[in-house]
């Protein structure tokens, strides 16, 4: 399985999992639901927060905190 | 007795997620019909109003701070959790997003299963066509248990709906969502109620094509903040509202000025003389005047910090600012109260609660009175307009405007520094988070600007001018008296032959006048003051003015204006009376360039505000961070207001 961090920007993947109790349960009510679409739309101006869209909506989070959203495939 | 009260009374706690447009539909359901407070023991803003129901039913709205989950650590979001808890015979309306369900019925599936009573507001039904989706309402209130009412906040289509359910629901628990199962460790239940929330959705939620808000907003970021433009649009943005607060306020603040003057000169010449008229005219009038001169200004403030969050900019300015922040011991987060601070500390140290990382927040908390303030507009007004000429420019642009820009420059930056050495001092092993939620694009509306800009106004107003009117009320009792043998010895002196040969009566007064106001109280106290301040260019006056405004910084203003208009007869604009002050041994003015630069610096950086402290004392549990601040941000405006008079003079 792979990080987010792996993920290319502007390809949509499905959240697996995510490997921190406590991140998860800020994600979670967030909308970063498990089997919800999530895809990488762009950097900050120095390279980190990134910008994901997680199903019709918008989050931001560090590097440091996607490489615990586990990430599969869409199909 | 008490039976009755609830049957015509009810109360509704209004919860939901952050960016529902709670606000705008608290705004729909009471109209004006509300008051801005604090929480009980703690410093989180609360909104109360009201609304009367057709069948004459008081219903009162408490308005809870946004909240993602029942489970949030911040501890705005845990005040909001423990009045949903312990609610019993009030109604928890919900108010949800009706492009983003799944996500709002976590919160709203969590307090069913608290089993309170629940009404569900479906909101933002208009964004529902632009992002292709239907709902179906029956089905899902069926599937859920509860009532659920469409509604609209920006127009208020469905308000009287809504407000026929709160009046008319019945007080009693909702079932519970997950029933049973509900007492499993935090990840399975939530797994189990995504499940469960994600088969309710399926079954009423249709989507009919590409979500076009979606798109939009992918639209607008790619420039809005991008890589490279991102901070060029933003460092645009600020220029120009500053450009904009500056010109735009000139005229009403002169119409302002030129009533309170016209004002005191009617009571001076129609109102019979005596102690009473002199303290209106000489005391309260001059010291109120000089706080709403600048009404226009902080209102201007307000309003453009209420655009920016409305339209969903400011979220995405902590999004472009936080790799930025991080080195110094910020978080992204920062930058929201950073810039509310523009406008004024008090409320933004207390929006730092959205910043869950201890450290950042303390960081944050500490260097956030460093922003220049609105209350500080008044004395940067004042004496940028008597150090810069109106007429000066610098290129396209107005040069008292770009010295104002510099203020705040000097401000943020050196807020950026002590943070930096404030990241050695404060010590913590919690994880640095950045985790937020980026709104669409949306245009704010311009009655609920409006709205929230007049609240904002009103409160600072009041409290500014409760203390602006009690220390008028002082300082002109206090310049106007003194130990009573010295008064008497003054006039004794003036009245000799000597003197009455050598002058007219009218220079007589004037002088007698003089030489009380420096022997009254005041003018003991500016002079004990006067050595310590001396090397940064003040004299006494301005030590009066220095003492007053420990208080709050806007007094200054007041403060002069109070102090020459005592012996003066003559109403003339105080700049002008800046202008001719004289030092009495040399001779030469006592307002130089140097010194107004030196008087800014040091407003630039002195914490003089009461309500600061209290507020900081408050959010940090103890008086030692007020005290850390008081002491370093006055050995900066010292030194700082001591190195610009002796290299510009």
């Amino acid at each position: 399985m792979q990080t987010l961090n792996e993920i290319p920007f502007s390809k949509a993947v499905k959240i697996a999992s995510i490997d921190d109790k406590e991140l998860a349960g800020i994600l979670f009510p967030m909308g970063c639901l498990v089997g919800e679409t999530i895809e990488k739309i762009q950097s900050a101006p120095m390279g980190d927060p990134i910008m994901c869209r997680v199903g019709d909506h918008f989050i931001s989070i560090r590097k440091s905190d996607a490489q615990h959203i586990l990430v599969t495939d869409k199909n | 007795m008490k039976k009755e009260k609830t049957y015509q009374e009810r109360t509704v706690y209004l919860v939901g997620n952050p960016n529902t447009g709670k606000t705008s539909l608290f705004n729909q359901l009471t109209g004006l019909n509300q008051r801005v407070g604090n929480f009980p023991g703690i410093t989180v803003e609360k909104k109360t109003g009201s609304f009367i129901s057709p069948t004459g039913k008081k219903i009162n709205i408490i308005d809870l701070p946004g909240v993602y989950s029942l489970d949030s650590q911040s501890a705005d979001e845990k005040l909001a959790a423990d009045y949903i808890k312990k609610s019993k015979d009030e109604i928890i309306l919900i108010v949800t997003d009706a492009t983003n369900l799944k996500r709002n019925l976590v919160l709203a599936t969590q307090i069913m299963d608290l089993k309170k009573t629940i009404v569900i507001a479906v909101n933002m039904m208009d964004l529902l066509q632009k992002a292709n989706m239907d709902i179906d309402f029956g089905k899902l209130s069926k599937l859920l248990g509860v009532p659920i009412i469409p509604v609209n906040a920006r127009i208020g289509k469905g308000i009287d709906e809504l407000k026929y359910a709160l009046a008319n629901h019945d007080i009693s628990a909702s079932k519970s969502f997950l029933g049973e199962h509900s007492k499993h460790p935090l990840m399975d239940e939530n797994l189990l109620r995504y499940n469960k929330i994600d088969s309710i959705i399926k079954q009423t939620v249709h989507k009919k094509g590409e979500n076009k808000l979606a798109l939009q907003t992918l639209r607008f970021d790619k420039w809005i903040t991008h890589k490279y433009f991102g901070f060029l649009i933003f460092l645009s943005i600020m220029f120009m509202i500053f450009q904009a607060i500056f010109s735009w306020s000139a005229y009403p603040m002169e119409w302002i000025e030129t009533v309170f003057l016209q004002l005191s000169e009617t009571i001076q010449t129609k109102l019979p003389q005596g102690t009473f008229t002199d303290l209106l005219s000489n005391g309260i009038i001059p010291g109120i005047s000089g706080v709403a001169v600048f009404i226009p200004q902080i209102a201007l403030l307000f309003f453009f910090i209420t655009i920016l969050e409305d339209s969903g900019y400011l979220a995405r300015v902590s999004y472009i600012m936080d790799r930025l922040l991080r080195p110094f011991g910020l978080n992204g987060k920062s930058i929201i109260p950073m810039l509310s601070s523009t406008a004024c500390a008090v409320p933004s140290i207390m929006g730092t609660r959205i910043i869950s990382n201890k450290k950042e927040r303390l960081i944050t908390i500490l260097v956030l009175p460093l922003i220049s303030c609105s209350a500080r507009i008044p004395v940067y007004t004042l004496l940028i307009a008597f150090a810069i000429p109106a007429d000066m420019s610098l290129g396209p642009f107005n040069m008292q405007g770009v010295v104002l820009m510099s203020l705040y420059l000097i401000s943020f930056i050196s807020a950026l520094l002590v943070a930096y050495v404030l990241k050695f001092l404060v010590k913590t092993n919690e994880k640095s988070r950045f985790v937020i939620e980026i709104p669409i694009y949306r245009i704010p509306r311009i009655k609920s600007v409006l709205l929230t800009m007049y609240q904002k106004v009103r409160i600072f107003m009041v409290d500014a001018g409760k203390i602006i009117l009690a220390i008028s009320i002082v300082l002109w009792a206090l310049s106007s008296y003194g130990p009573a043998d010295k008064m008497q010895k003054i006039e004794e002196k003036y009245r000799s032959d000597a003197v009455k040969q050598q002058f007219s009566e009218k220079e007589i007064a004037q002088l007698i006048q003089t030489e009380k106001l420096e022997n009254s109280y005041a003018g003991i106290l500016g002079k004990t003051i006067e050595p310590m301040i001396k090397p940064l260019g003040y004299d006494w006056k301005i030590g009066i003015a220095l003492i007053s405004s420990f208080a709050a910084r806007e007094v200054f203003v007041g403060t002069m204006s109070t102090l020459y208009s005592i012996g003066d007869e003559n109403e003339v604009k105080l700049i002008e009376k800046l202008r001719e002050a004289k030092n009495p041994v040399t001779g030469k003015p006592v307002y130089t360039f140097a010194v107004a630069i030196s008087l800014l610096l040091f407003y630039v950086f002195a914490l003089q505000c009461m309500a600061t402290l209290a507020i900081v004392k408050k959010e940090t549990g103890s008086w030692k961070w007020p005290i850390v601040q008081v002491l370093y941000m006055g050995a900066l405006a010292y030194g700082s207001a001591y190195l610009a008079y002796h290299l510009l003079s």
